[in-house]
C-alpha cells in the first residue's frame, strides 16, 4: 500500500503497538460505552420501565411554567431551557451566567425543576451551579452511560481531555494499522485462517481493522473535535482573536443577536409556539428541546430544536419572538446566517452520533461501535499472544479479558443497582448505580486474577456476562411491568446473555477439540 | 424512505462483496479450493459495491449515504470472515 | 515484530533520549495548537462571520494527526526538527502579535 521505510515501518509497529498496551483498555471503555450509548435514550426509558408520554412538550405548560417563573429569582429569567429526560420527565432550568466565587469563567447557575408530565407537579426542586446540581435520579443510568463514554466519570476538563487523547489515539492507531498492514487490498476477503492460534488472531483482527478502519477514524477524528472543541480550542480560540473573552468568542460562534432591548414586556409562552412549530410551515415536528432567552423583556427569543426531519442529515433549530411570538425562521446551528463552518460542525455531530435517521442508522452505529471495540480488544490479545512467554504480558492478556468482558459485566450490575433503587429508594439511586458499577468492576479483577490466563478466563467471563444480561430483563420485569419497545430491549439483552452463553460452551469445545489433536498428535509420533 | 434507499444501497453492495469474497484468489488457496475458473470481473464487482455511493450522494440522499457509508464495510466485514467452508461443497 | 520487541526491552526507556520522540508529542501538541490558533486569524470568516473561528476548531483533529505523521514518517529527524519548528516560530509570532493586540 504506502511504501514507508524500513526505520519508519518499525518505528510505526512501536506506536500502534505500544499506544494501544498503554491506552488501550482505557480506549476499548470508551468506545463500548459509546457504542450503548446510541441507544441511551432507549435505555433510559428501559430503565424506569418505559414512559407513556413522549410528546410532554406538546402538552400543557405554561400555566405552570409561569407559576415556576414568578417564583425564582428574576436573574434567573435571562435564560429557561426545557427537555424531557430519558425518564419522560420534564426538565425546566431558569439560569443565568455567572462566575464561580474562586473567579474563572462564568457558568450556569439557577433553578433546576424536574416537573411530571402527567400531572405537571413538581418532583425536584434545586438551585446552584449546573454543574453542582445534584443528579437526576429518574434518568441516572443514561447520564451515567453518557458521562462514563464522555469524560469516563471525571470531572471537567481532566475528563475531556482524556476522552479526546483516547480519540488521538484511536486516529493513530487506525492511521499507523492502515500504513503497516501492506496486503489490505488482496487481504480484505481473507476468511481467518485456523490452523494456528496466532495467525488466526492475526487475520482476524486485520480484517476487523480493514473494514473497520473507515469508522474508527471518523468516530476518533470527531470524538477528539467535541472533546477538545470547548476546552482546547474556544479559549485558545479566543484568546487568540477576542483578547481572550470567551463569553464573547461563545456569542459570536452560536450567533447571539447583539442589540438587546430589555424593556419589560409580556412573555407570550410556550404552547403557541410549540404548536406553530409542528406545522409545516416551520420544522414539522416536535422539538427535543427547547431554549427561552430574556423572558419577560421585549427582545426575548424561543429557539426549538429538532432531530433531522425524514431523509435530512442535520437536526434544525427554529426562532420565534418571545413577545408576539412571530415566526422568525430557522436558525443554523452556529452563527446567524449558513456557513461552511456550522456545516461542518451539524456534520460531526451526524457522523458522530448515528442518530440522524432513526432506528436504522442507530443499529448499523452500534454495530461499528462494537466492530471498534473487537477491534482493539483483538490488537491486545494478539500483542499478549506473541509475548505470552513472559509473565507479565501474560498478566496484560488478563487484563484484556478483563476490561473487554468486565466493562459489559459492570454495566448490567450498574444496571441492576439501579433498578433495585429506583422504585424503592429514590434518593439512593445514583450510590446503587455507583456500587452496582465499581463491585462489577471488582468482581471482573478478581475473577482474572484468580484465573490463569487464556480460554478458562474468556470462557468464565461469557458465563458471568450472559447471566447477568439475562438476569437484567428478569429484574426489570420484577421491578415494574412496561410497554413493548422496553420488552424490545428486554428481549435483547435476553439474546445478548443467551449467545454469550453459546460463545462460552462453544469457546471450551472448540478448546476440548485442539487438546484432543494435540493428544493424538503425540500418541502418533511416541 | 430513507430505510428503503439505504436498504437497496446495502443490498446492491452485499452483492457486490458476496461475488468478491467468492471468488477471492486468495481465500481459494489458501482453503485449497480450486481456482475460480472463469473472468473474475473484480473491476465490475467493486464497481457494483461502490456505486451505491457516489448515486446517493449525487442524488442528494444525505442520510441514505451516510447509512450506507456505515453499514457497507459491516456487510463486508460479515461476508469476508465466513469460513470458506461455506462454499467448499459447490 | 519480535525484532522490536527486543530492543525495547533492551532499553526500556530509550524513547526518552529520542528527539523524534519529543518531536512528535510535545512538538507535535505545541505546534498543533498554534496552527489552530493562527488559522483564525488569517482564514476568511464568510458571510456568517464564523469561519474562521468553527473551522480551525472542527480540523484540529486532523492538524494534530498531520503534524504527528510528519514527526514519526519524516527520514531526516533534523529536517523534521527544523521545518516544525519554524512553522512554530512563524504561527507562534503571528498569535503572540495578535494576543497583544499589535494587529488590531
Amino acid at each position: 500500500m504506502i511504501r514507508v521505510s524500513k526505520s519508519a515501518t518499525g518505528r510505526l509497529i512501536d506506536i500502534h503497538g505500544w499506544t494501544a498496551v498503554l491506552f488501550g483498555l482505557a480506549l476499548y471503555v470508551v468506545v463500548l460505552t459509546g457504542a450503548l450509548a446510541v441507544f441511551s435514550h432507549e435505555i433510559g426509558a428501559w430503565s424506569v420501565g418505559g414512559h407513556g408520554i413522549d410528546d410532554a412538550l406538546a402538552g400543557p405548560l405554561d400555566h405552570r411554567l409561569s407559576e415556576l417563573t414568578r417564583e425564582v429569582p428574576e436573574k434567573y429569567h435571562e435564560e429557561l431551557t426545557v427537555s424531557q429526560n430519558a425518564a419522560g420527565y420534564l426538565v425546566a432550568f431558569f439560569h443565568t451566567h455567572e462566575a464561580q466565587a474562586g473567579g474563572g469563567l462564568p457558568e450556569d447557575v439557577g433553578v433546576r425543576f424536574v416537573i411530571d408530565p402527567a400531572n405537571m407537579q413538581v418532583v425536584s426542586r434545586e438551585e446552584g451551579f449546573a454543574d453542582d446540581l445534584p443528579d437526576v435520579s429518574s434518568s441516572f443510568l443514561h447520564d451515567f452511560l453518557v458521562d462514563l463514554h464522555v469524560r469516563l466519570y471525571t470531572p471537567d476538563p481532566v475528563g475531556l481531555y482524556l476522552t479526546g487523547l483516547l480519540g488521538l489515539i484511536l486516529l493513530v492507531s487506525a492511521v499507523s494499522g492502515f500504513i503497516l498492514h501492506r496486503h489490505l487490498i488482496m487481504d480484505m476477503f481473507l476468511s481467518p485462517r485456523q490452523k494456528l492460534r496466532e495467525l488466526r488472531a492475526r487475520d482476524r483482527h486485520t480484517l476487523a481493522g480493514t473494514w473497520s478502519l473507515l469508522f474508527a477514524v471518523i468516530v476518533a477524528f470527531t470524538g477528539a473535535f467535541f472533546s477538545f472543541a470547548t476546552t482546547l480550542g474556544l479559549p485558545v480560540i479566543a484568546m487568540t482573536a477576542f483578547e481572550g473573552d470567551q463569553q464573547k468568542a461563545i456569542e459570536v460562534v452560536i450567533g447571539v443577536p447583539e442589540e438587546e432591548d430589555p424593556t419589560p414586556a409580556s412573555f407570550i409562552g410556550l404552547e403557541p409556539v410549540i404548536r406553530h412549530v409542528q406545522t409545516s410551515e416551520a420544522a414539522g415536528s416536535l422539538p427535543v428541546f427547547v431554549l427561552v432567552e430574556h423572558m419577560g423583556r421585549a427582545d426575548a427569543r424561543i429557539t426549538t430544536f429538532h432531530d433531522p426531519s425524514d431523509g435530512a442529515l442535520f437536526t434544525g433549530s427554529h426562532v420565534y419572538s418571545g413577545v408576539d411570538g412571530s415566526y422568525r425562521g430557522e436558525k443554523p446551528a452556529l452563527g446567524k446566517s449558513p456557513s461552511l463552518g456550522s456545516d461542518l460542525v451539524s456534520l460531526m455531530g451526524v457522523l458522530h452520533f448515528g442518530l440522524f435517521a432513526g432506528f436504522m442508522s442507530k443499529v448499523i452505529w452500534l454495530a461499528l461501535g462494537l466492530a471498534t471495540c473487537y477491534l482493539t480488544y483483538s490488537g491486545l490479545n494478539l500483542w499478549c499472544i506473541r509475548r505470552e512467554k513472559s509473565t507479565g504480558w501474560r498478566l496484560m492478556s488478563r487484563l484484556n479479558d478483563a476490561t473487554a468482558y468486565g466493562t459489559a459485566f459492570a454495566l448490567t450490575v450498574a444496571s441492576a443497582g439501579f433498578l433495585l433503587s429506583y422504585g424503592r429508594v429514590p434518593e439512593k439511586v445514583v450510590a446503587w448505580t455507583l456500587n452496582g458499577f465499581v463491585s462489577g468492576v471488582i468482581v471482573s479483577l478478581v475473577l482474572a486474577l484468580l484465573l490463569p490466563s487464556g480460554w478458562r478466563t474468556q470462557q468464565m467471563f461469557q458465563r458471568v456476562l450472559g447471566l447477568s444480561l439475562i438476569a437484567l430483563p428478569v429484574l426489570r420485569l420484577a421491578m415494574s411491568p412496561g410497554p413493548f419497545a422496553v420488552h424490545g430491549l428486554d428481549l435483547t439483552l435476553l439474546i445478548s446473555g443467551l449467545l454469550s452463553l453459546i460463545a462460552a460452551r462453544r469457546s471450551g469445545a472448540d478448546r476440548l477439540r485442539a487438546t484432543e489433536r494435540v493428544i493424538r498428535q503425540e500418541v502418533r509420533h511416541g | 424512505m430513507v430505510e428503503w434507499l439505504a436498504s437497496a444501497a446495502l443490498l446492491m453492495s452485499l452483492v457486490g462483496f458476496s461475488y468478491l469474497k467468492f471468488t477471492d484468489p486468495r481465500t481459494r488457496r489458501v482453503a485449497r479450493l480450486p481456482a475460480f475458473t472463469g473472468s473474475r470481473r473484480a473491476g465490475l464487482a467493486w464497481g457494483l459495491a461502490l456505486l451505491p455511493g457516489p448515486v446517493l450522494l449525487m442524488t442528494g440522499q444525505g442520510a441514505a449515504f451516510v447509512i450506507w457509508l456505515g453499514g457497507a464495510p459491516m456487510l463486508g466485514w460479515c461476508i469476508a470472515a465466513l469460513p470458506p467452508v461455506a462454499y467448499r461443497s459447490k | 515484530m519480535a525484532v522490536s520487541h527486543r530492543k525495547v526491552t533492551g532499553n526500556r526507556f530509550r524513547y526518552l533520549y529520542s528527539l523524534r520522540f519529543w518531536l512528535a508529542t510535545f512538538v507535535t501538541l505545541l505546534l498543533s495548537v498554534t496552527l489552530m490558533a493562527s488559522m483564525s486569524l488569517w482564514l476568511p470568516p464568510g458571510a456568517a462571520g464564523i469561519n474562521h473561528l468553527v473551522i480551525p476548531l472542527v480540523i484540529f483533529p486532523l492538524i494534530w494527526a498531520v503534524c504527528f505523521f510528519y514527526a514519526v514518517l519524516e527520514t531526516h529527524v533534523i529536517r523534521a526538527l527544523c521545518v516544525m519548528l519554524s512553522l512554530l516560530l512563524l504561527n507562534g509570532g503571528l498569535v503572540a502579535a495578535s494576543v497583544m493586540g499589535a494587529l488590531s
